[in-house]
């Protein structure tokens, strides 16, 4: 009898230890190609970018367009740019001006000469103070403070 | 467990790359390292399995407790947000649950692994411990076996998500721009953690989305709206809550329908002040360590953490009445908890870090991050694991 029960407790032991490895399973990630996750990450991340040795520190919104045969960028402050090495074009949808200035006074937000182009009406504005017609959102506590947000 | 001394992959660098890994280098110094790796038993990796499994129930015991008593006060949350969390938190029997979260754990293979934090809001180092690793094995040891069913549970979690919700496009948001000091490695990680997880959820059949930055998320008046004013339905956010509800827009939370992923309610499990009510619920519980709100019940030994810090940030370890390490930070001013100092295995001064993840409200895989002091910080290295079956 007690050899009975034995038996039966390996057996049951063996039964919730093949369900508990289960769990373990290896993935089957092997079939997944985790395109999209590539594209995200190699347009956003990668900071060898086509036009230029740009170091990232752009005004990158995800938004591309073509304007006379060249890839532009859309900024979050209004208008789109291209990147060209040491220079930087942007262009202003609102009024169809262009201008080329150097990609460090870029990368600063150095502000546009002729505010008649942007879309705040005109108004002479730093770059510090200038907001684009649409408003920003969440973000502002890291991208004042710096702290590593995650854990 | 052991930790072995193995020779990297040639060319490891390139590999990791290929498979959309570009953060696996700070500052010169690898963080993905592969010099090493972990070995468990499978009993140690039920072990690990099961301990995470009850302390997610226990942790929703105490979320249930803090909500019952009303100890929100304790985990310093402002007074508006707590009615956002009582309704979320009784919507989530039926509604959404939750997506995913990371117990930190001590464990040397042969006492019951200690929680260190639960990081339960914004975890990271989701896609080092899901595909990263997962490849490093196949090329490593292709017949062992490793702890990892992340991927598997992600996709189940997102597919239970998109029945439920049926939104006609998901949003998922992170630090995806640069601008003020937000360092460009924080950025390629977040940007890869929220990848990951769209990648996952973008398996889902009809399953529409759009990735964007944090800051497009905005209210127009009337609605959270994306940057091209499409209205936000659900939005998974890599942005810690504490951050939203106290910025311009966070005043308009409780206005919203938004689909929070994660919810809310995280607000009670990423809070360090979880640790001393846990321990209040469940005093000498195996998995726990002794924590207080107040240092005099600390006795003269212990760690000293700030209820809302990340990275090890502003964490302080107190030996004897002396402090034996520390590190600096801009965090604290919600108050500290005081945490016994745990043990944390010491392979020849590396010291691990086991984090296991619950997706789904299911156990589903470990990631392990070492250090060479016992304060896992940001520059801690991923040292992939594996078990024999």
């Amino acid at each position: 009898m007690a050899i009975d029960l034995t038996i039966a407790f390996f057996i049951i032991y063996d039964i919730i230890f093949q369900i508990l490895k289960t769990k373990y399973q290896k993935m089957k990630k092997k079939k997944v190609t985790l395109a999209v996750l590539m594209a995200i990450v190699f347009s956003s991340c990668n900071t060898k970018k086509s036009n230029g040795d740009w170091d990232g520190n752009d005004y990158y919104t995800g938004k591309d367009t073509v304007i006379n045969q060249r890839t532009y960028r859309g900024s979050g402050l209004g208008y789109w740019y291209y990147m060209n090495s040491n220079n930087v074009t942007r262009y202003y949808p609102h009024t169809g001006y262009s201008e080329t200035l150097p990609a460090e006074a870029h990368r600063q937000g150095t502000f546009l000469n002729s505010p008649a182009h942007t879309s705040n009406g005109g108004k002479p504005v730093s770059a510090s103070t200038f907001t684009s017609s649409r408003t920003s959102g969440f973000g502002t506590t890291s991208r004042g403070g710096g702290y590593s947000p995650i854990s | 467990m052991k930790r072995l001394k193995i020779e990297p992959r040639n060319n490891w660098q390139k590999l990791v790359e290929e498979k959309g890994f570009l953060y696996h280098t700070l500052e010169d110094i690898p963080y993905w390292f592969e010099g090493a790796c972990y070995q468990f038993t499978s009993q140690q990796i039920d072990v690990l399995n099961v301990a995470t499994q009850e302390l997610h129930d226990m942790c929703i015991a105490a979320a249930q407790h803090i909500v019952d008593y009303n100890k929100f006060d304790l985990l310093g949350i402002p007074v508006h947000i707590t009615p956002l969390i009582k309704e979320a938190w009784g919507k989530s029997d039926n509604d959404f649950w939750s997506m995913y979260g990371r117990f930190d754990l001590a464990y040397d293979g042969i006492n019951p692994p200690k929680l260190l934090e639960f990081n339960a809001d914004t975890p990271t180092s989701l896609f080092e411990a899901s595909v990263v690793q997962y490849y490093w094995l196949q090329d490593f040891k292709p017949g062992a076996d490793q702890f990892n069913s992340i991927d598997e549970k992600l996709l189940e979690t997102w597919k239970w998500i998109h029945s439920k919700y049926k939104s006609s496009m998901y949003h998922f948001a992170c630090l995806k721009n640069p601008g003020g000091k937000i360092p460009l490695t924080q950025l390629k990680e977040d940007i890869t953690n929220t990848a990951y997880i769209l990648d996952v959820a973008s398996r889902v059949k009809y399953l529409k989305y759009n990735f964007i930055d944090i800051g497009d998320v905005h209210w127009d008046g009337d609605k959270f709206v994306d940057e091209s004013d499409r209205t936000i339905e659900t939005l998974f956010k890599l942005y810690p809550w504490e951050w939203m509800v106290n910025e311009a827009h966070g005043v308009h939370i409780q206005k919203s329908n938004v689909h929070w992923i994660e919810p809310i309610w995280k607000m009670l499990w990423s809070n360090k002040a979880i640790l001393p009510i846990l321990w209040e619920l469940y005093p000498n519980h195996p998995y726990l360590l002794p924590a207080y709100f107040d240092e005099a019940s600390a006795g003269s030994s212990y760690v000293k953490k700030p209820k809302l810090s990340r990275e090890g940030a502003n964490v302080t370890i107190v030996e004897n009445g002396k402090v034996t390490d520390g590190r600096e930070g801009g965090y604290g001013d919600e108050g500290f908890v005081y945490q016994a100092v745990a043990t944390i295995p010491n392979f020849d001064g590396n010291y691990p870090i086991i984090g296991s993840w619950i997706i789904g409200g299911e156990a589903a895989g470990i990631g392990i991050r070492e250090n060479n002091s016992r304060i896992t910080d940001n520059v801690s290295r991923f040292i992939p694991h594996f078990f024999d079956k």
